[in-house]
């Protein structure tokens, strides 16, 4: 345990030091939010209520973009290599960087919701508070195998640009189940939601596993 | 040789299953003959899911014996899947149209192929930004596996959406049986031309392998 | 909604038109990279044959 949270109190003590990470992640998930928000009559009287689907789209940006962050901060500087050296367990590593990532994500996602409520016309009730527990599911999801792409795509040639075309494809069920789950509850049709939650768990605990064991495949040189 | 054995029988078989499809199968009630697709859009859907599999087992062999055969399986049988995803997805977007009024929905079944499809490409993009063949092998064969094991789980996922998409077979579906005869046929016609097609492929692969190697030695 | 036969032969025709099509490009680029790399073989092997030529012309 303590190795992981060596690694976590690294990552922190980082991001701590000038918040690139976080504010990058939150401004840029505001201004997708701000740009989908006028682009598309959302006031609910439409066809399509999209306010769940809009939520998750800037969340899954923002997301990306603190996984690319997480990534150059481990190859440039050579970072990584530190961190290899140190007699830590493979998969300890592993778990210590999906802690940080989601910490990260969590605090900027936590902070683009009532700006999403409040452009979105969501009222400040007890439904604000189911969908920032959905968000946590969400992000544990995405950001477990979100950890172990970024850090495939870090040893490739050009890192950055893989990482979206390798994390999208990936995270689908994430979204879906999120984007469902988000939207029963702000219709106030919660029957039926244990399962796209539950599928929400299954895929983090499938990919927290395989990715612990398979993590140190990734990291050898 | 086995491999132009397959190839032989596959052009023996794919008249046969045509006469199967357009002649010996009862023409549908409801849709009319516009369900013939049928009858080659499911032997390769399911063909893109063997892929898949077939991805899957290949990256996880190489990850636990470091032969790279297996890796060689992975990434030929990712390429066949490419074509099979793209060949469901375009015939069940031409079927759509006419019999349903839509050229997509997003359903169950039509997502899962989409996302498969994704994965495939995104597997294939990887492996072109690495250039070294150990590292080549040994992170593309990480995501395959990972990938090979979303396809279980968004099956799960998409069942929260409608079922647009007819169920023909299994639990709640009733076809002809001469229908099915017709389905088993080109089902195993389909099966032979991938059979060929990966096998040829991963000849051709070795091939590959073998240049790529002496390019490096002579550059060196 | 039966579609018209018209359609329906469109549809058809487009539809196994893609699926064997598609097999046959496969097929066509497989063989198409066969036979590149068997050039690329050949001027390897040249390329040595020579590298050893001048190797002993040093000598």
């Amino acid at each position: 345990m303590k190795p992981v949270v060596a690694i976590i109190h690294k990552d922190v003590a980082i991001e701590f030091r000038n918040k690139e990470s976080i504010s990058s992640m939150l401004w840029f998930g505001l201004l997708v939010l701000v740009i989908f928000s006028f682009s598309f009559d959302s006031s609910g009287a439409g066809d399509v209520d999209i306010r769940a689907g809009l939520l998750w789209v800037a969340f899954s940006f923002a997301g990306i973009l603190g996984l690319n962050r997480s990534l150059s901060m481990e190859s440039d500087n050579d970072c990584l290599q530190g961190l290899l050296l140190a007699p830590v367990d493979r998969g300890d590593l592993y778990l210590g960087k999906v802690a940080g990532n989601l910490v990260f994500s969590l605090v900027a996602e936590l902070i683009i919701l009532p700006v999403f409520a409040v452009l979105q016309h969501v009222h400040f009730d007890w439904k604000l508070l189911a969908i920032a527990g959905i968000t946590v599911a969400g992000t544990l999801g995405f950001v477990s195998i979100g950890t172990t792409l970024s850090m495939i795509s870090a040893h490739t040639r050009m890192k950055e640009v893989i990482l979206p075309v390798l994390q999208i494809p990936m995270t689908l069920p994430v979204i879906l189940c999120a984007v469902t789950a988000t939207d029963m509850v702000l219709k106030n049709e919660t029957a039926g939601i244990s399962f796209p939650l539950s599928v929400l768990g299954l895929f983090s605990i499938v990919y927290l596993t395989a990715s612990y064991f398979i993590f140190e495949y990734v990291v050898e040189e | 040789m086995k491999i132009r054995m397959l190839a032989i029988l596959s052009l023996v078989l794919i008249p046969i299953s045509l006469y199967f499809a357009f002649i010996y199968a009862p023409t549908e009630n409801t849709m009319g003959h516009l369900q013939r697709i049928f009858y080659f859009h499911v032997p390769h859907a399911i063909l893109s899911y063997v892929s898949a599999l077939l991805l899957g087992l290949g990256s996880l062999m190489y990850l636990i014996k470091g032969d790279l055969k297996w890796d060689r399986l992975a990434y030929c049988s990712a390429e066949l899947g490419i074509l099979f995803t793209v060949t469901t997805l375009l015939s069940g977007i031409i079927w759509s149209h006419p019999a349903w009024g839509t050229w997509w929905e997003f359903d169950a079944r039509p997502t899962l192929e989409l996302m498969l499809g994704l994965l495939f490409v995104g597997y294939h993009m990887l492996r072109a930004y690495l250039p070294e063949r150990e590292s080549r092998a040994r992170l593309s064969t990480v995501f395959g596996f990972l990938a090979a094991l979303d396809v279980p789980i968004n099956y799960f996922a998409t069942y929260i959406w409608e079922q647009h998409h007819p169920r023909v077979i299994g639990p709640g579906g009733d076809l002809d049986p001469d229908m099915g005869i017709a389905l088993l046929v080109s089902m195993i016609t389909s099966g032979i031309i991938y059979a060929y097609l990966l096998a040829q492929r991963i000849e051709i692969a070795k091939v590959e392998e073998e240049v790529e190697y002496f390019e490096q030695v002579v550059q060196a | 909604m039966m579609p018209s036969i018209d359609v329906a032969l469109k549809s058809i025709v487009a539809a196994y038109s893609v699926i064997f099509g598609g097999i046959f490009i496969f097929v066509w680029l497989m063989f198409g990279r066969q036979k590149r790399l068997e050039k690329k073989l050949e001027q390897i092997r040249e390329d040595m044959r020579d590298a050893g030529k001048n190797q002993s012309n040093q000598v």
